[in-house]
């Protein structure tokens, strides 16, 4: 107990020390890069769930007066029709539930019943169409949300900032400080706070929002907030002094759309493939865009513009030769650099890179911990406002691949400092010990690096350079993505003058529809002093999606709503000057030109279909949007893997190349199938055995000699060799004359007969060619005449003698081709050489020595 | 002829290749823990998948270099008799009909002197005798029950006069120099048996195709390689396998306590201390099984019966007395050769697993094909590698070498369902 209580007590302790630094940081973020020129003042929203009785009286007794919004239950409405009314005239109305209950503990039928039943209700007694909701106890599940989706239900509020994960319904997440959430529930029944205190609270979150130009959204309950009469006031005078302005929700949807898409943009990705700058300058011009994105450097480290120097200026600078011809073209030229993502420096120093869990160095992205990469980026920044004039430093890739990353030991370290802990190890950051301070600390981590950039910027060129990011879209709708990329909006709005999300709806495979939640949600992320640019697809992909004319004005449509622009990705597509699968077929000047004159009717666009100019020299594998998903590294490894098999396969084929060279030369090949008798003489008359006798005699023969008894031996084959051998036995058992010791002792005289003497004797008795029963040994009749038929047919025991020596004699041959000795037997006429693999026919040989008797293969002595 | 520098240049060669190598699948890898960086991903699941990746490559390359180093020392001894001592070839038979006659004609024809072919037909109910029987000069002994191969051996045996004893199969046929090769080993007196080479002659179905490549690597790499490490090798094959007789006597002959008795007779000779051999060049044909399902069986029968056999010579396994066979080979089969199958089983099941629980499912699974394409490479080099060596590089077999992957892959089932049946009967015994 003692050891659980500590940590918890270590833990609350780390958790006071983030709060503190996250106040600390949020409060200079917003006093140093918060105060914006022309800031419009922000939204309060003042939310009331009302669900019981007692609410009459306390929504009575508060008596307020600005625009406000109650989510009000089903069964609150039955009961107060008249009130629910007289609130509707100049409030909004959402729904609360029917009964209150917790939709997430109901089964699947309760809850559509209940929904259906609340929506019906609360639509009758108010008298208009109810399009909010808020959940009771901020409880739901997907399931809830889809079947309010089919009930016509368009906004949800149930959501707090920290974690929005409705993805259904667009979102309008109630406001939550690092101290806590804006909620009456949470200041006076969970936390009990006194009344000073809670209006104090309050009105440091307000100051907080007030300042970054954010709405200020705060849950209520009228039963609640009339016991604390005094603070709400206090609230609203509060409020009232700072100049900003009281809206029902209803009012903020209405404030948030009614922006426009004042200013058009595209982004200029020279990666993609040839630009001619004449060209892109006109096409520009022709579509009255405001804004470039020019790309500076791409993701994959090779630099069009960046820290090589030598190419400023020169015929190789494209980005120069670009970014005058549209600055002259009246276009305001923004930078656009990829920070985080740089194959070539993560490759070149993968001490740079960031880091997975596991300790592996990513090969694309860097560490914005390490100081060596931020100096890159900033001077990289710094390199680009001394030697162009531009008018914006755009960034991309502000962010991590995922939360595998990044546990780059800088990325520890400092983390380390800041909970102030000794050491943590990397498996432990995604546990839930540190999980949230964790990703907490890594989106600080990314939104300090713009910091640096957009002070950079500031110092050396002031406001007339602005800082712009292309930001994930689901960062800003998810808290799961926010927490993968380390992406917040919040943090990073303080540092930009214009937020471009992109809103690439085909290839994250949402409908059309996303957009106007990521208008909605980013807008309410950056605040009414920020210019919010909806970054929109102007390319298609073949296989994946096809954004054809008609899908292209339907996005026009959706996504000019609540926006301050709309800037498209890719030029060359857009303008079908790029790869033709890749082009759109619109017509882009006219239809761009026509979003700023008639922002809101652009739908009257008529889509126009026009040839699209063949671009043969385009890149065919040009890469899709800016910021792909971090799965779109196959391309190297399939190179690889490309690289491999080419490799292995050419490899195979000089091998074996050079194998079927080597076969051709004799003997080199292991040798299948019968591989004797190469070159042997021609089939003439057997030689006289007794001469060939009387030379081996002398121990050593040519090769001639060889192949002759070689020949000799051959000429009875194995079948003939056991008949002699029958024969031989029944002349040893004559000649033996009844004596079986002295069989024996023949048998033993002639080499390796020890077993085949025995075994032939065997045979012979079983032909009934010899007797032997108990003493009686001998031949049989038949025996005798088999014997004297074959003697008398030529067999020779004499003859048959030398052919058994022979068979058990060895023979040294020296290879002729290498020298190396070998023993063989007299039976074949060519060996195998044991050491250079070639065979040799004896005849060839000069010198054999024979007469080596070989030991019977059976006795247990060794011989060299 | 290899001098030693160019032995140890070449192990080290294959130390910094194998190095290499791994470093080159730990890409991919490194881009399937990339594809699955989602959330309900923990880090120490990639970190699994990684370190699982890196040591199954390992598994594979590392033994690869040190066969093709070890092979390069192989000596395969003296090419003919030094005598010609008489020798029995004993062929068993059950229910080979079609097959025997090609067995015995092979065995007569041998290019060498003397020597008894006896035919054993353990009890057919086809005209398997009838067919022996009509050969006068060849030796039949016909059992009346089906007792099994190892007693047919036997039978054989204790009929055997040849100081020397071939065993071969009633569905193989002896290459004609096959028993001059054999021969040749047992002038010395500590060789106890050899191996020969098994090949599928005419592979005809694409079974036999694949089958006839891993006989080639098994054999031309694997046994070279054992020889080569200075080892006995570890099974002499049903279809050709040459003992000393009285080697054989000593040990009892065979017997049918495992389902491969040639694997076990092979480990009970060493286990009396004598050496087994092997000659690449005698060689003998065979007939492999042609469909899936009779390959399924025969390997079924083999994966149980070598699992059996390990366990009854566990005595041999990592014991110094036995050398590179104790130390390395047979902790080799059964670890690589048996538990690498686990390893092939985790590799495969992961994935998908790792695919459905994945957001990202599509990236999981181009991830995945991207490792098994980087194995997949692995495997065909070793294969195309082994068949070059072994010179029987065709046109056609460089094709199916680099097929092996997913053959291997069925007969890792075959061995892991084998082990399943093995682990369970065991216990059930027990």
């Amino acid at each position: 107990m003692v050891s659980l209580a500590g940590r918890l007590n270590a833990l609350s302790r780390v958790a006071v020390l983030v709060a503190a630094v996250v106040c600390i940081g949020a409060g200079l973020t917003s006093r140093v890069y918060g105060q914006q020129p022309g800031k419009r003042a922000p939204l309060v929203l003042l939310t009331f769930d009302t669900e019981m009785d007692e609410d009459v009286r306390a929504i009575r007794d508060l008596g307020v007066d600005v625009p406000v919004t109650y989510f009000i239950t089903g069964e609150f409405a039955q009961r107060n029709g008249r009130l629910v009314r007289q609130l509707a005239e100049r409030n909004s109305i959402g729904s609360h539930g029917y009964s209150h209950g917790n939709l997430k503990e109901m089964d699947r039928d309760q809850m559509r019943k209940e929904l259906t039943l609340q929506k019906v209700v609360l639509e009758r007694e108010v008298g208009r169409p109810i399009r909010w909701f808020r959940a009771p106890y901020l409880e739901y599940d997907e399931e809830v949300m889809r079947t309010l989706e089919e009930l016509g239900f368009e906004y949800d509020s149930s959501d707090t900032e920290r974690w929005i994960r409705n993805t259904i319904l667009t979102e309008l997440p109630i406001t939550q400080t690092s101290s806590g959430m804006m909620s009456d529930y949470d200041i006076f029944v969970e936390r009990s706070l006194s009344g000073d205190a809670a209006l104090s609270y309050l009105k440091e979150a307000y100051d907080q929002r007030a300042a970054a130009g954010r709405a200020f959204v705060v849950l209520l309950h009228p039963r609640i907030i009339a016991a604390h009469r005094q603070v709400l006031h206090g609230l609203i005078e509060h409020i009232r002094a700072t100049g900003a302005e009281f809206v029902s929700v209803d009012q903020y949807v209405a404030a948030t759309r009614s922006a426009t898409p004042r200013r058009t943009g595209v982004w200029i990705d020279l990666s993609l493939g040839a630009h001619d700058p004449a060209q892109t300058a006109a096409d520009l011009r022709a579509a009255r865009m405001d804004e470039a994105f020019l790309s500076a450097n791409d993701p994959s480290g090779i630099d069009y513009y960046g820290s090589v120097t030598s190419k400023l200026g020169g015929e190789q600078d494209a980005f120069g030769r670009m970014q005058k011809l549209l600055k002259a073209a009246g276009l305001k030229v923004h930078a656009w650099i990829s920070v985080n993502k740089n194959l070539r420096l993560a490759k070149l120093r993968p001490d740079l890179a960031m880091h997975k869990q596991n300790g592996t160095a990513s090969t694309a992205w860097i560490s914005p911990s390490q100081a060596e990469v931020r100096q890159h980026v900033l001077r990289t920044v710094a390199a680009i406002l001394e030697n162009y004039e531009i008018d914006g430093i755009h960034l991309d890739y502000i962010r991590y691949p995922s939360l595998n990353y990044d546990f780059n030991p800088a990325a520890i370290e400092r983390y380390e400092a800041e909970v102030g802990l000794a050491s943590v190890s990397a498996d432990d950051l995604l546990s839930s010990r540190h999980y949230t301070s964790w990703v907490d600390w890594r989106a600080r981590e990314i939104a300090s690096l713009v910091a640096e950039v957009r002070r950079l910027v500031k110092d050396k060129r002031g406001e007339a350079v602005v800082v712009s990011a292309a930001l994930v879209a689901d960062a800003a709708l998810s808290y799961r993505a926010m927490e993968g990329y380390g992406q917040s909006y919040p943090l990073l709005a303080g540092s930009l003058d214009l937020i471009l999300p992109m809103a690439y709806f085909q290839l994250e495979r949402k409908p059309v529809e996303w957009i106007a939640d990521v208008n909605f949600i980013s807008r309410y992320w950056t605040g009414s002093g920020k210019a919010v640019l909806t970054g929109l697809q102007g390319y298609q992909k073949p296989g994946a999606f096809t954004l054809d004319p008609v899908t292209f004005h339907r996005m026009l449509e959706v996504a000019a709503p609540g926006t301050d622009g709309l800037v498209f990705y890719p030029y060359l597509y857009l303008f079908g000057r790029g790869e033709p699968s890749h082009n759109l077929e619109i017509d882009a000047a006219r239809t761009i030109a026509a979003i700023k004159t008639a922002s809101p009717a652009v739908a009257t666009v008529a889509p126009v279909q026009q040839p699209v100019p063949a671009r043969p020299d385009a890149n065919p594998s040009a890469p899709g949007p800016s910021e792909r998903s971090s799965s779109g590294g196959i391309g190297p490894w399939w190179l690889i893997a490309w690289v491999v098999a080419a490799t292995g396969i050419s490899a195979g084929a000089v091998l074996w190349l050079l194998w079927s060279r080597r076969e051709r030369q004799p003997g080199l090949r292991s040798s299948r199938g019968g591989g004797d008798a190469v070159e042997t003489d021609a089939n003439g008359p057997l030689a006289d055995w007794r001469q060939l006798n009387q030379s081996i005699q002398l121990g050593s023969v040519s090769g001639q000699v060889c192949v002759q008894v070689s020949r000799i031996l051959r000429n009875h084959g194995p079948r003939g060799i056991d008949k002699n051998r029958l024969l031989y036995t029944l002349f040893l058992v004559k000649r033996s004359d009844g004596a079986l010791a002295s069989f024996l002792d023949a048998v033993r005289s002639v080499p390796g007969w020890q077993q085949l003497g025995l075994r032939n004797l065997q045979e012979a008795t079983m032909l009934r060619l010899v007797l032997q029963e108990g003493i009686s040994f001998g031949m049989t009749p038949a025996g005798e005449e088999e014997l004297q038929r074959a003697i008398d047919a030529g067999f020779d025991p004499e003859f048959w003698e030398f052919v058994e020596g022979r068979m058990h004699e060895t023979l040294a041959i020296d290879c002729p081709h290498c020298g190396t000795g070998n023993l063989s037997n007299w039976y074949w006429d060519s060996f195998e050489c044991r050491s250079c693999r070639a065979t040799v026919a004896l005849h060839r040989v000069e010198r054999i020595r024979c007469g080596i008797l070989d030991v019977p293969a059976d006795a247990a002595i060794l011989v060299h | 002829m290899w001098p030693k520098a160019v032995t140890v240049l070449a192990l080290g060669a294959a130390a910094v290749a194998t190095w290499a190598l791994v470093a080159l699948i730990e890409r991919p890898i490194e881009w399937l823990a990339i594809a699955s960086d989602q959330p309900q991903l923990p880090g120490w699941v990639a970190h699994a998948l990684t370190t699982l990746f890196v040591y199954y490559a390992a598994s594979v390359l590392v033994p690869f270099f040190l066969f093709v180093g070890w092979r390069t020392l192989a000596n395969t001894g003296p090419t003919a008799p030094r005598a010609a001592p008489f020798v029995s070839i004993i062929i068993p038979a059950f229910d080979e009909e079609p097959h025997i006659a090609n067995a015995i004609d092979a065995a007569l024809d041998q290019d060498y002197p003397s020597y008894e072919v006896i035919i054993i037909d353990d009890g057919s109910s086809d005209f398997t005798k009838y067919v022996a029987d009509r050969y006068d000069v060849v030796r039949l002994i016909a059992l009346r029950a089906n007792l099994g191969k190892a007693h047919a051996l036997n039978a054989g045996l204790a009929q055997a006069m040849g100081s020397i004893v071939v065993c071969s199969d009633s569905d193989s046929a002896l290459a004609r120099d096959a028993l001059k090769h054999l021969v040749a080993h047992f002038a010395d007196p500590a060789v106890g048996a050899m191996a020969g080479t098994v090949e599928i002659p005419d592979p005809r179905s694409f079974a036999q195709r694949l089958q006839s490549i891993e006989y080639i690597y098994g054999q031309n790499l694997l046994k070279l390689a054992q020889l080569g490490s200075g080892s006995s090798v570890a099974v002499c094959p049903g279809p050709i396998s040459a003992f000393r007789r009285t080697a054989l006597l000593q040990i009892g002959g065979f017997t049918d306590r495992t389902l491969t008795e040639d694997f076990d007779a092979t480990l009970e000779l060493i286990r009396h201390g004598f050496a087994v051999g092997f000659d690449p060049r005698a060689v003998a044909s065979t007939s492999a099984p042609s469909t899936w399902q009779l390959l399924v069986k025969q390997r079924m029968r083999w994966s149980r019966g070598a699992l059996q056999t390990m366990r009854l010579y566990k005595a041999l396994l990592l014991s110094r007395t036995f050398g590179a066979l104790g130390l390395f080979w047979l902790p080799y089969f059964l670890f690589i050769g048996y538990g690498g199958v686990i390893l092939d089983a985790l590799l495969i099941g992961i994935l998908p697993l790792l695919a459905w629980s994945s957001e990202n499912a599509g990236a999981m699974v181009a991830g995945g094909a991207v490792c098994f394409l980087a194995l997949e490479l692995l495997s065909g080099v070793q294969f195309a590698t082994a068949i070059v060596l072994a010179g029987r590089a065709s046109p056609r077999t460089m094709c199916d070498a680099w097929l092996m992957k997913p053959f291997t892959i069925l007969l890792a089932g075959v061995r892991l369902a084998a082990m399943f049946r093995e682990f369970k009967g065991h216990h059930r015994s027990w």
